[in-house]
């Protein structure tokens, strides 16, 4: 080769490594996890454009479907959950009544309705399917509904195989009251396109064969779907901010007053996205994770609440529960009339809630923000499934939410801390259980869509977290934590089920206890997820009786005992204390029982709470003066907590202040009617 | 000068009422009593010899409260209705002794006679209930005039605003607006009970419409003269605040100077009360030309 030959050969050399490695930096720019954090079995390269005032999106889906069974699959089913806001005769306005969360759906125009149209639907180079798309109902048999569609198509996907669908579909957002849709030109768009159900192989939950899991849109259900890589291009006015899930990794101008924004998410269950011209932007940053709040203008001045609550949450999840592996997060702050799409939580991303002048003493926005963060966890990373099995992530979510609430606002005001008023979250929610007119209407363990008589909420977040509260109580907090943590490690990016968790309580309490609480923990789960057993303990009843000493002569074979002599001797007093503790409720637990006696000596006893009744009988030269049932309030399942204690020396100081609070009520009230004369 | 000549003259008849006052509150005392003390009873056998409601006596505390109102709750509302059901009643006591205090006033000099005060609360009743049943309809009214009209701006205006805080200012403006009127109407009927009493009238109707002539004829005098007794016992609520979050009542001791602040409290709400007619009728004599003590 001759020099100059060289020479251009070294450019040229030079010249495509160059380009190499460009084309690698870009590829490596792209990919955020190595090697994937899931098996990314539905994935998805989306191109959409927003219509802000048609209030549509239209675009392209190209979704890669891995088969990861081993069943030859022949059928696919999608979600097209827009449609529950297509007519009332869907199964989701039909169950709500259109009202969710405090919020109506608004049918005074025709712009309000929503729905999805997969215009058309064809397998990469191959098979086109669109006409055999059909609506099923795979829970009710209601025949108009068009939530869930099945797909039938020739060439099966083998095991392992991946099959790569192309999809057109135009999807009209609802005016928002449940999660999705728009407020003039604020839009929250979840659940908004063509999604792939959940192939369960047979040994996943409860599968015995392989199945698609693939619910319709319920008024109590969320969601469940397989992790994926989601690359999603929208095309939107100039004018317009957005926020999605994942990391925005361009943006263009188009030169016709749009631009297009493309988002790239990994290892992530769904994908949504917001847009509105009036946020303002805060930013913030925990450790690697970059931190972003889009706020209502109107509340920009709560910024500090969302990043401060979120931060805290970011640090606890952190240190109790496993790593937050994603760059970012999002914080979507709705307007007033898209609160319809507040407190809802997609991976990476969530909306939280606000009101203008809201005073700090009420923690409404920190505790929805510590919520929905947790959601990453509890449904994003560990991705259970929310139609049939709501309580595992609804509920750990929420008792890891008081968790945090009370841990760094406080045991007694995490929730509300104005004018006297003081109210912890974790007490909140144990008294939305407790206080529920009849809590034995519905078990836990139940298909959300099944609470027809009502008690979704109140057993899916309210009492899985007392009874998370109340397991945490008895095991102690360190070995929950080691549940919780083996939970995650196992589970994350997989579909765990309840029988998945217990297995975990089981093996931890096992080997941190032995046989302490029994062979296993079922007993607790048997009452508390499958049971609709309240749990109430009372103390009875104490009594105490003086022991006379005996006296007189008494013979024995030998000798003669005297008691009862002139100088006193043996004439020291003994009393007989009996402290009667009943079972009331059918939920057996272990309890703890702290007797006081007026010696000021304490013995904390233990009972495993199974007898209707239970004596503690103590005969002492001291008297029993009090006693409390479970005085570390470990099991908040106890639905009466007056009960729990009895005294034999009544104290009226509370009841003469709150006679004389009565009095002084009455008075003005008296007073302040007068006064309209 | 006018108003605080009557502003002052009617501190000072106040300040001769004070056994006046007195007896309206051993009214309002025991009325309340009758009610209280059934409550006492009630909470001892509902808490019998539970310790639970101690973590109650330094803050309030929401799982205790929420148990013991799961528990009681029955019990505990069937007194929260009777309270207003003795407000109600009380009105008619209001209606009473207001002759009382009038004919009481209007005798600046002489010394308190309970006989003197309950024949002024005898003569007046059933003109002055009258007078009552009418300030309360036009109270109604009135409430229901800013009501709707705002109810429909507000949601006028959630169909259409972006931002709740414009909302919460249309919702201030007509709170705002109400109160206005509302202590118009206040104001109205006070002197509609002093034209009563003045001109020894049964005409109560008529009356109003004097009553209304006169306030509006003098409008900022008998306004300001209101707002400035008003701003009393608001200050009074402020300090009973301040002093419950310094004292508290977290002991039997606390409990005690509390009680006996309540009670003072109430005290001087009547002594107020007196405040305002004795204010207000001598404002009205002193624009009559007639001679005030």
């Amino acid at each position: 080769m001759k020099p100059h030959q060289r020479f251009i050969f070294a450019l040229y050399f030079i010249f495509s490594l160059y380009f190499l490695f460009s084309c690698c930096g870009f590829a490596f720019a792209q990919q955020l996890f190595n090697p994937p954090l899931s098996d990314r079995i539905a994935s998805y390269d989306m191109s959409v454009k927003l219509n802000p005032d048609k209030k549509t999106i239209t675009g392209t889906e190209t979704l890669y479907w891995k088969n990861s069974s081993t069943d030859r699959i022949s059928e696919l089913r999608f979600h097209l959950y827009l449609n529950a806001f297509k007519n009332t005769k869907s199964t989701f306005i039909q169950e709500s009544s259109g009202q969710l969360r405090g919020d109506e759906m608004d049918v005074s125009s025709g712009l309000n309705w929503g729905w999805i149209d997969v215009l058309s639907m064809k397998v990469k180079d191959g098979e086109d399917l669109t006409n055999k798309i059909k609506f099923i109902q795979p829970d009710d048999n209601n025949k108009d509904d068009q939530t869930v569609i099945s797909v039938p198509f020739q060439k099966p996907v083998l095991a392992g195989q991946t099959i790569t669908l192309k999809i057109n579909f135009e999807s009209k957002l609802p005016k928002v009251f449940a999660r999705s849709g728009f407020s003039d030109n604020y839009f929250l768009a979840g659940q908004w396109f063509p999604k792939i159900g959940v192939y369960e192989k047979a040994g996943e939950r409860y599968a015995v064969k392989g199945q698609w899991n693939c619910h319709q849109y319920h008024a109590n259900s969320e969601f469940y779907a397989d992790f994926g890589v989601y690359n999603v291009n929208i095309t939107i006015p100039n004018n317009y901010k957005v926020g999605a899930v994942g990391v925005l990794q361009n943006e263009k101008q188009n030169g016709d007053g749009t631009k297009t924004l493309t988002f790239h998410a990994e290892d992530v269950i769904d994908f949504a996205w917001t847009a509105s011209p009036r946020f303002k932007i805060a930013e913030a940053r925990w450790k690697n994770v970059k931190i972003k709040v889009l706020l209502q203008p109107e509340h920009y001045a709560q910024a500090d609440r969302h990043i401060n609550s979120v931060i805290y949450a970011l640090e606890y999840f952190d240190k109790y529960v496993g790593k937050y592996p994603y760059p970012n997060l999002t914080i979507v702050d709705p307007p007033l009339r898209g609160s319809g799409s507040a407190g809802m939580e997609y991976p990476t991303f969530f909306t939280a809630g606000c009101y203008w002048g809201m005073p700090s003493g009420i923690k409404f926005t920190e505790v929805v923000v510590v919520h929905e963060f947790g959601h990453n966890y509890f449904q994003g990373m560990l991705a259970t499934n929310e139609f049939e099995e709501a309580w595992m992530d609804e509920g750990f979510n929420t008792y890891y939410e008081t968790r945090i609430m009370d841990n760094y606002y406080g045991k007694h005001t995490s929730y509300i801390n104005l004018f006297g008023i003081r109210i912890g979250d974790g007490e909140y929610l144990r008294e939305d259980y407790t206080g529920m007119p009849n809590p034995k209407i519905a078990p836990v363990f139940l298909n959300s869509w099944q609470y027809v008589n009502g008690g979704y909420g109140e057993f899916t977040y309210s009492k899985t977290t007392t009874w998370m509260n109340t397991l945490e109580g008895i095991l102690g907090q360190k070995v929950m934590d080691e549940i919780m943590q083996t939970y995650f490690k196992r589970w994350q990016f997989k579909h765990p089920c309840g029988k998945d968790f217990i297995a975990i309580v089981n093996e931890i309490v096992r080997k941190e206890f032995g046989n302490k609480f029994g062979e296993d923990m079922n007993w607790f789960f048997d009452e508390v997820l499958y049971g609709t057993n309240i749990c109430d303990y009372k103390l009875e009843n104490i009594t105490v009786g003086r022991v006379e000493s005996p006296k007189g002569i008494y013979d024995s074979v030998s000798a003669k005992k005297y008691y009862k002599l002139i100088d006193g001797q043996n004439d020291k007093p003994n009393y007989n204390s009996n402290v009667l503790i009943s079972r009331l409720g059918e939920v057996v637990m272990p309890v703890e029982i702290l007797v006081h006696f007026d010696n000021g000596q304490e013995i904390l006893e233990t009972w495993d709470g199974r007898d209707r009744t239970y004596n503690l009988i103590y005969n002492k030269p001291a008297k029993v003066v009090w006693a409390k049932v479970d005085p570390y309030n470990k099991i908040p399942m106890d639905v009466n907590r007056i009960n729990n204690s009895y005294t034999t020396e009544p104290e009226s100081t509370v009841i003469n202040k709150y006679f004389a609070k009565f009095l002084f009520w009455v008075e003005n009230i008296m007073l302040s009617i007068g006064s309209l004369f | 000068m006018k108003i605080f000549k009557a502003y002052f003259a009617g501190l000072k008849s106040a300040g001769k009422s004070k056994k006046m006052a007195a007896v309206i509150y051993a009214v309002i005392f025991l009325l309340a009593l009758v009610l209280a003390i059934p409550f006492h009873t009630a909470l001892l056998s509902q808490t019998g010899n539970s310790m639970a409601l101690h973590a109650l006596l330094k803050h309030f505390n929401y799982t205790i409260f929420s148990d013991f109102m799961n528990s009681s709750g029955k019990v505990i509302n069937i007194f929260i209705l009777a309270a207003l059901w003795m407000g109600i009643f009380y009105f008619l006591f209001t209606v009473f002794f207001t002759g009382g205090i009038l004919n009481v006033l209007s005798d600046g000099n002489r010394k308190f006679s309970i006989l003197n005060f309950l024949t002024g609360c005898g003569k007046y009743f059933f003109r002055f209930f009258r007078l009552g049943v009418y300030l309360l309809i036009i109270q109604f009214l009135t409430a229901v005039i800013i009501f709707f009209p705002l109810n429909k701006i507000l949601s006028t205006n959630y169909e259409t605003t972006q931002n709740e805080a414009s909302l919460f200012y249309i919702f201030l403006t007509g709170v705002i607006i109400f109160a206005v009127l509302f202590i118009l109407i206040l104001i109205i009927g006070d002197y509609a009970k002093i034209i009563l009493f003045h001109n020894d009238s049964g005409k109560v109707v008529k009356t109003i419409g004097k009553s209304f002539q006169f306030v509006f004829g003098h409008l900022s005098g008998t306004y300001t003269l209101y707002l400035l007794i008003l701003v009393i016992p608001v200050l009074l609520f402020v300090f009973y605040v301040l002093l419950d979050n310094v004292v508290g009542m977290i002991s039997g001791f606390t409990i005690f100077i509390m009680f006996l602040s309540q009670q003072a409290f109430i005290w001087l709400r009547v002594l107020i009360k007196v405040w305002f007619l004795g204010s207000e009728l001598s404002f009205y004599k002193i624009l009559n030309g007639c001679d005030i003590q």
